[in-house]
């Protein structure tokens, strides 16, 4: 039979080199422990922004080495694992999503302490608070965006395909938001100019969180490639319809 | 050295067939709880070769060739092309029958009393198989080399000039001179042997021996090059020696390669073919192969799930 019809299959499991299957699974595990840790990373920001939480923001910050060092800890032993395995066909996929989901997974470490920056800024000057107006675009996106990171992770924990095209298709409903976020915002300082410092830092915020979402929607291509091989990027850009 | 390789790969099989059972029912097994249902492996599929078994531009054309040892059936059903100018890698677990298939293709297996071939194995719009045909020039129009170096016990100047003079493709010395020296030097051998031409093949390293015979295969002007692991006895560098050959070779003539080593598949050919229990599971190009094969059995043999 081929694999066409083929739908769900261990990726990992069943070398006659056990070690060969152990070293997949542990890349498994760390891309698993450093999706864990971002999707908190994002959680943490949004809740020093929203709730005017500056421990939170803080933690982000500190945090934000760990983030680092796992990149450099999983594009270590995933070089190991090409160098020692010389993988191919879905081990060598496997070992491919694994190095982009890495620099994606990083990259929204990157935008969480971004967001925790600005957070400081938004409640570390000497002007008032920003008003809960302005930050209602905040929860929404960062809902949205925390939802599809959510997503991401538990898709490329199960290699769910169904779920993962759902995923890699559905970033209407995020591009939506950011651009209807954007017009309000501009309301706010054309309403009044004074607006226009906060309006900014939340621009930033919901600028970042749009990037999550983004980071997030990679990673579901990647499991698509990882299970199916195919390399569906760069086809799902917008202007599509709902399935 | 005939009969002795084939009592190996007559036994071999045997054995395989209990693991690949083995391995058969436990895949069923757990294929019908992990899907729907749907998908399971049912033995009649392997009869169908997935992917793509013609050649843009074929040389020699494979249709449901058989190869029975006794009531032994080692191949069945196989379609494949062969290609001009391009390598095709054939790869599989030992008694997959990828060389008997490769020795189908100059009928080495005549040499076995209890083998027989059946099915077309067309060329030049002949069947290479018809009583007709005579199998001298047709091995020297499609030659081989083999797992290990074979020079004849005699010089170097002898080894490669001896094709060339039975086939009669030189008049005098002079002529068979410089088919020895082009032959010598398309293998890449020239600079290494040419002032001990006069010295026994056989005291060459083993990286050389099988530069020899690659070089007194082309002697004699073949269209077809047949190797069966010529690797496998060599070490990294002639390994590489030869590899670099091979893509150099493949610019004038047609090749086919046997090999254990699935890297070595990869690094040489353009289209790969593997092969498990006598049927053709998969043909295709060796890119989409080694990064994204259509057969579970090829997925599960060139990651090393199985065996």
């Amino acid at each position: 039979m081929t694999k066409e019809n083929d739908p769900m299959i261990q990726p990992m499991e069943g070398h006659t080199v056990h070690r060969f299957d152990g070293e997949l699974n542990n890349l498994h595990m760390l891309i698993l422990e450093m999706g864990g840790l971002v999707l908190d990373q994002v959680r943490q920001s949004i809740v020093a922004v929203t709730e005017k939480n500056i421990a939170a923001a803080r933690l982000v910050i500190q945090r934000e080495p760990e983030v680092d060092g796992l990149e450099v800890k999983i594009d270590e032993e995933n070089i190991i694992v090409i160098a020692k395995r010389c993988p191919v066909a879905k081990d060598l996929r496997i070992t491919t999503a694994v190095s982009k989901a890495v620099t994606d997974l990083e990259r929204i470490g990157d935008e969480a302490a971004r967001i925790a920056n600005q957070a400081l800024q938004l409640y570390g000057s000497d002007t008032s608070d920003p008003s809960s107006h302005l930050l209602r675009d905040i929860k929404t996106m960062g809902n949205l965006s925390l939802r599809m990171l959510q997503d991401a992770l538990d898709i490329f924990d199960t290699f769910d395909v169904a779920r993962a095209r759902v995923l890699a298709r559905g970033n209407v409903e995020l591009d939506e938001e950011f651009q209807s976020s954007l017009r309000r915002l501009a309301t706010f300082v054309l309403e009044d100019a004074r607006n226009v410092g906060h309006t900014i830092n939340v621009t930033l915020i919901i600028k970042a969180l749009e990037r999550i979402g983004e980071h997030a929607r990679n990673m579901a291509e990647y499991v698509i490639y990882l299970v199916k091989g195919e390399d569906i990027r760069h086809q799902t850009s917008s202007g599509h319809s709902a399935p | 050295m005939g009969t002795v390789m084939e009592l190996q790969t007559i036994e071999k099989p045997k054995t395989l067939m209990k693991t690949y059972n083995d391995t058969h029912a436990e895949q069923t097994v757990t294929r019908e709880n992990n899907s729907l249902g749907s998908a399971t492996v049912h033995r009649d599929d392997r009869s169908k070769t997935v992917g793509e078994i013609e050649a843009k531009n074929p040389r020699m054309v494979c249709r449901d060739v058989n190869v029975y040892y006794g009531d032994k059936h080692a191949i069945r059903d196989v379609n494949l092309d062969i290609g001009k100018n391009e390598v095709i890698a054939m790869i599989g677990p030992s008694g997959c029958g990828k060389s008997t298939f490769l020795r189908c293709l100059n009928r080495m297996n005549d040499t076995i009393d209890s083998c027989r071939v059946t099915g077309e194995i067309m060329m030049d719009g002949e069947d290479i198989n018809d009583h007709k045909i005579d199998v001298v020039p047709l091995r020297a129009q499609v030659g081989m080399v083999f797992q290990k170096p074979n020079p004849f016990p005699k010089t170097i100047w002898e080894n490669i000039a001896f094709g060339p003079r039975i086939h009669g493709l030189a008049n005098d010395k002079e002529e068979l001179d410089e088919i020895v020296e082009t032959s010598l030097k398309r293998a890449g051998l020239w600079e290494e042997v040419k002032d001990r031409l006069d010295q026994p093949g056989t005291g060459l390293s083993g990286g050389q021996q099988q530069r020899l015979c690659i070089a007194r295969t082309i002697a004699v002007h073949p269209e077809v090059i047949l190797m069966d692991e010529p690797c496998s006895a060599l070490d990294p560098i002639a390994t590489a020696k030869i590899e670099e050959l091979i893509d150099e070779l493949r610019e004038q003539f047609s090749i086919a390669i046997v090999t254990h080593s699935m890297q070595q598949a990869a690094r040489v050919s353009q289209r790969t073919a593997y092969f498990h229990l006598g049927d053709l599971i998969e043909v295709g190009d060796t890119t989409q192969i080694f990064t994204n094969p259509k057969h579970q059995l090829t997925e599960d043999y060139i990651t090393g799930r199985f065996g």
